[in-house]
């Protein structure tokens, strides 16, 4: 019996959303804002996220050594930094890596190649590329660094990718982040709002048939049953329109991220993670639109 | 089987709709209330549903009180009645059969039992043949057939009839009258608020009277008379 009541109440709900078309439709679109904005929120802090600890990967600095230091004393040096806690990682690039990486990178620029070949001998010094485990050590590892006893046998400490400006996307990620999270949250919050009056508007319209079913002796939980299953509704169509517009967007803005390189990031984001998405979505579609449809409905439910 | 001791039900603290009613209502009957508007019909009958509590003493219903009855289990409780109104309270957008099978499928009886029992009392009023049809497509005096057919379906106790004829033509008036005759003959208690006095005179049965909100008369094969 309790299948059969579930089945029926099931089939009300599900005609209740049919016969309502635009009134359903008005909801799901409602809904469908709602979600857009939080999974645009949500996708955007993950994506900026990720690409700034990409980003991160990328910095190093480099500590130049005199010409001819023993690399005896560079071994010696990196050994002692591998121990510190924040270093990442260090790799020790001798003279004639260094050379040949050079060699490597400009073999089709003719002046390098003769200039080299006047000098005679590899003017390229030894040196440790090291990697922080954070953006912000580096900072202190190059004062240490050239206060240590090592000083001496150090010419120069150099970031080996434009430190300042990767810092300054940092930042400019992270006020983006909280702004977007902020405004997002707002959004959110009108949207569910929103979406509660818009289901309650909807109750409203059914409010002759609650007092019909309460006089045929329906208890109350078979009156709310269809109301949750079209909330249900509300919440699957709105999400998998959400899903399609977001896909769009998608397509749409990735090629405008391109200079931060963040448009593969984008893609694969939303490809690599689409069902997480979607059911994620799914989840809270349906949960709105059956918390909305629960407490709207006891406006009109007395026992 | 349906008895009130010294019932008063006050509204918003202030306002008396009934005072002090005591009546006994046997198994069977077929009682008309009648009384000016405002006179405390309607309140009466929602007493005896549950619908409302009394303020002060008690409504019982086969010696149980109205107010025994545990929240959960009302519905359960309105199942021993059947109801229709004035203005039909009929589902607009289900068919004159979905409106009937509506009370059996909230019962959670069978689809086998409904397909079998809702054309049985679409014949007991006649709209056998306009049973796919939508309240819209139908007349007034339709329409409260297809209402007292619902209210029938479940095979209730008591039929609770408030103006059922309120908004009907005299010969619809008639005809559902005689419907209730004709319900109160298979054995159901049938209880009529009405206004209509040439129908109430007619039928020669108990009438209680209420005048604001108080029975200034109760004749076992009573008159209209206020």
């Amino acid at each position: 019996m309790k299948i059969l009541k579930l089945k029926r109440t099931f089939f009300e709900g599900w005609k209740n959303f049919v016969r309502n078309g635009w009134l359903s439709f008005a909801t799901s679109s409602i809904m469908v804002l709602s979600l857009y904005v939080m999974s645009v929120t949500v996708i955007f802090g993950i994506v900026g996220n990720i690409f700034v600890r990409n980003g991160e990967k990328n910095i190093s600095i480099s500590v130049y050594f005199n010409p001819k230091t023993p690399s005896e004393q560079i071994q010696e040096l990196k050994s002692q930094l591998e121990k510190a806690d924040e270093i990442f990682s260090v790799r020790y690039v001798s003279e004639n890596e260094a050379l040949d990486q050079l060699m490597q990178s400009e073999k089709d620029n003719p002046i390098i190649k003769r200039s080299l070949e006047a000098v005679g001998s590899n003017p390229l010094p030894a040196s440790l590329i090291i990697r922080a485990k954070d953006i912000s050590l580096y900072e202190k590892i190059e004062v240490q660094l050239s206060q240590s006893k090592y000083a001496d046998i150090i010419s120069h400490i150099n970031y080996k990718k434009n430190r300042e400006m990767i810092e300054q996307f940092r930042r400019f990620i992270v006020a983006t982040q909280k702004i977007g999270l902020a405004i997002g949250l707002v959004f959110m919050l009108i949207a569910v709002l929103v979406t509660y009056n818009t289901v309650r508007l909807t109750l409203y319209s059914h409010k002759q048939e609650f007092e019909i079913m309460r006089l045929v002796g329906a208890s109350n939980l078979y009156i709310k049953m269809p109301v949750l299953f079209e909330g249900v509704f509300y919440g699957v169509f709105a999400s998998v329109f959400t899903v399609i517009l977001l896909f769009l967007s998608i397509q749409f803005f990735a090629p405008i991220t391109r200079f931060a390189a963040m448009e593969e990031n984008l893609v694969s984001f939303f490809t690599g993670y689409f069902w997480i998405i979607f059911l994620v979505l799914l989840f809270s579609g349906m949960c709105m639109g059956v918390l909305s449809g629960w407490i709207a409905i006891k406006r009109y439910l007395k026992v | 089987m349906i008895q009130f001791e010294n019932v008063s039900k006050v509204f918003s603290g202030q306002y008396a709709v009934l005072k002090n009613i005591s009546l006994i209502i046997g198994q069977g009957e077929f009682v008309s209330l009648v009384g000016a508007s405002g006179a405390g019909k309607s309140t009466l009958l929602r007493l005896i549903y549950a619908e409302e509590m009394p303020t002060e003493g008690e409504v019982r219903f086969y010696n149980r009180a109205t107010t025994a009855v545990k929240q959960k289990l009302l519905p359960y409780y309105r199942r021993n009645f059947g109801s229709v109104f004035q203005d039909f309270k009929l589902l607009p957008n289900k068919t004159v059969f979905e409106n009937v099978a509506f009370t059996l499928e909230v019962d959670g009886r069978s689809n086998e039992e409904i397909m079998k029992e809702v054309p049985k009392v679409l014949l007991l009023v006649h709209l056998e043949e306009k049973m796919d049809l939508y309240p819209s497509q139908l007349s007034g005096g339709e329409n409260q057939r297809v209402s007292l057919a619902r209210a029938l379906i479940h095979g209730p106790k008591v039929l609770i009839a408030d103006e059922p004829t309120g908004n009907l033509d005299p010969a619809s008036t008639e005809e559902i009258l005689d419907l209730l005759l004709q319900i109160n003959a298979l054995g159901t208690t049938v209880l009529l608020a009405t206004h209509d006095k040439d129908n109430v005179n007619r039928i020669r049965r108990r009438v209680i009277s209420l005048d604001r909100g108080r029975v200034i008369r109760d004749e076992v094969k009573g008159k209209y008379v206020i």
